[in-house]
């Protein structure tokens, strides 16, 4: 299987050893950051400090540029829209629609911005194992009282934690099944409301039996959903309380500027 | 350590899956439960911790009934289930995080997990994959990590449920090694499978079919019987060489089966004798 993007490189950056917390406070933070940014000057600067994070985590640029590829087209769709329906100084005098100058700096704006919001959570996602994840947003989570909607922190960690290990699995029974039906004489091509059933009921079917299985073997092993341990307890170190000190004077410099 | 008395099951559709089982299992002892598919095996270890309640009857752990919820988590560390499928049991992203699932359900500290687990793959010999998803391993691998995580629960008793069905044979080769070593470790171990090869060497071996014991034994005993055939169990070729040998007066010692080579030899050997 080709290296697929948001997956997990494996490395011993100072990224790759900060607290899953620090890292996700991070994200969220600079989201609003660039969300916030209506310059061009602002826009660079996060792409530049995108760029210094990305030759910290020793991560290859172009791996992290792969995780874009799946919204491109979204993306240039929110250029063009906003290219042709914002009001302005046309670029071209057309009789309708015209592309605009004020339109060309919005979209050009917004298409960094999706951008670079996809492009700090493959860093993110490239830096920290999905566990870790789970276990940082558990942790954050474990505070709220979640109780009362007869939920647990752990119990969604796990959810997540479950979703991660067993999509794969569900992708590859998917084309398991798509090339057994295929090989039956499935006309994809002519009927594909009839080609989804015959792929979507043994996929459904198929998913609930592997889940009955996954819950014995869960059982077994004494889960519950009370309260749990993890083998990485998170433990916030020196190096998180100074990234987040530097990202908080990152901030305040931004948004003061 | 084990106690069922007069255990029926009937599944939630009507079927009966189980009728007056009876049946002790002491301490330490290997246990080999066989049985074509369908015969009711797996459902009747699945009482072993709980995950079936009986319908008639009792299953007790240790004096601790299964069907009583207080129980269930003591009953669930006392015995330990291993199943067929290598990957649907796998539930954590990568080898280590999988083992750990069991000790962090126990809410043991982060230290305890780390010995536990960190033993628990020496023990089968998976050290080295630690961080390994379970795409990257194979069926043996995965199956031996399933091994590795009831043994970081340190119960003592571990049931194998048809393990090694969906394994090619040198998996089952690994798998069997492993089993080797556990066994000489004072661990009590139910062992369910359609090979009879596999329970050769257990203390006492279980035939069951449409939901019933019909014969138990020591394998020796077990697997003279002519009708096995009428449970559709095959015996193992070497046993049936053993079995013809001594029909025509060739009484061999069972223990031979051990080893291929020792049988090959001993035969070599006896040949004066003819």
């Amino acid at each position: 299987m080709p290296e697929t993007a948001f997956n997990y490189v494996y490395g011993d950056s100072l990224l790759h050893r900060l607290d899953p917390r620090t890292k996700l406070a991070a994200v969220m933070c600079l989201s609003i950051l660039v969300f916030r940014e209506e310059s061009f000057a602002g826009m660079g600067l996060l792409i530049a400090f995108f760029l210094l994070l990305t030759w910290i985590s020793g991560v290859r640029l172009s791996f992290l540029l792969r995780s874009v590829r799946p919204l491109l087209f979204f993306i240039f769709f929110i250029f063009c829209f906003q290219l042709f329906a914002t009001k302005g100084t046309p670029i071209i005098p057309l009789p309708v629609l015209p592309p605009s100058y004020e339109g060309l700096r919005l979209g050009t704006l917004l298409a960094l911005r999706f951008g670079l919001l996809l492009l700090y959570a493959a860093l993110l996602t490239a830096s920290t194992l999905p566990s870790q994840i789970t276990n940082g947003i558990e942790r954050l989570l474990r505070p709220l009282p979640l109780r009362r909607l007869g939920v647990t922190s752990f119990d969604l960690a796990t959810m997540m934690s479950l979703s991660i290990r067993f999509l794969p699995s569900f992708l590859e029974n998917a084309a398991t099944i798509r090339a057994a039906q295929l090989s039956r004489g499935l006309d994809l091509r002519h009927d594909l409301r009839r080609g989804t059933t015959a792929i979507a009921v043994p996929l459904i079917r198929r998913s609930i039996l592997s889940a009955e299985e996954v819950t014995e073997a869960m059982e077994s092993r004494c889960y519950q959903g009370q309260c749990r341990t993890s083998l990485h307890e998170l433990r916030m170190q020196k190096l998180d309380w100074t990234a987040l000190l530097g990202l908080g004077v990152f901030s305040l410099f931004f948004l003061l500027l | 350590m084990i106690r069922i008395e007069d255990l029926s099951y009937n599944f939630p559709d009507g079927t009966r899956g189980l009728k007056k089982i009876n049946l002790g299992i002491e301490r330490g002892e290997f246990l080999g439960i066989v049985g074509r598919n369908g015969s009711g095996k797996s459902t009747l270890v699945r009482h072993l911790n709980g995950l079936l309640k009986p319908t008639e009857g009792k299953v007790s752990i240790n004096g601790m009934d299964t069907a009583d919820p207080s129980k269930l988590l003591e009953i669930r560390q006392t015995v330990s289930m291993v199943f067929q499928n290598p990957y649907t049991q796998f539930v954590g992203t990568t080898l280590e995080e999988d083992v750990a699932f069991g000790p962090e359900n126990l809410a043991l500290p982060p230290e305890e997990i780390r010995e536990r687990v960190d033993r628990a793959l020496e023990v089968v010999g998976l050290e080295n994959y630690r961080n390994h998803s379970p795409k990257t391993l194979s069926g043996g691998q995965s199956q031996c990590a399933a091994i590795a995580s009831a043994l970081a629960m340190k119960s003592e008793c571990i049931v194998f449920d048809e393990i090694s069905s969906m394994l090619d044979s040198r998996s089952r080769e690994q798998v069997r090694e492993i089993l080797r070593k556990l066994r000489g470790k004072a661990r009590t171990i139910v062992y369910v499978t359609h090979r009879l090869e596999e329970v050769l060497h257990a203390d006492r071996v279980l035939v069951m079919d449409r939901g019933e014991i019909v014969r138990e034994g020591s394998p020796k005993t077990v697997f003279k019987a002519p009708e096995l055939g009428e449970f559709g169990l095959e015996l193992p070729p070497i046993v049936e060489l053993l079995n013809s040998l001594e029909a025509g007066g060739f009484a061999l010692d069972w223990a031979l089966l051990a080893s291929i080579e020792n049988l090959a030899e001993e035969i070599w050997e006896s040949r004066w004798k003819i």
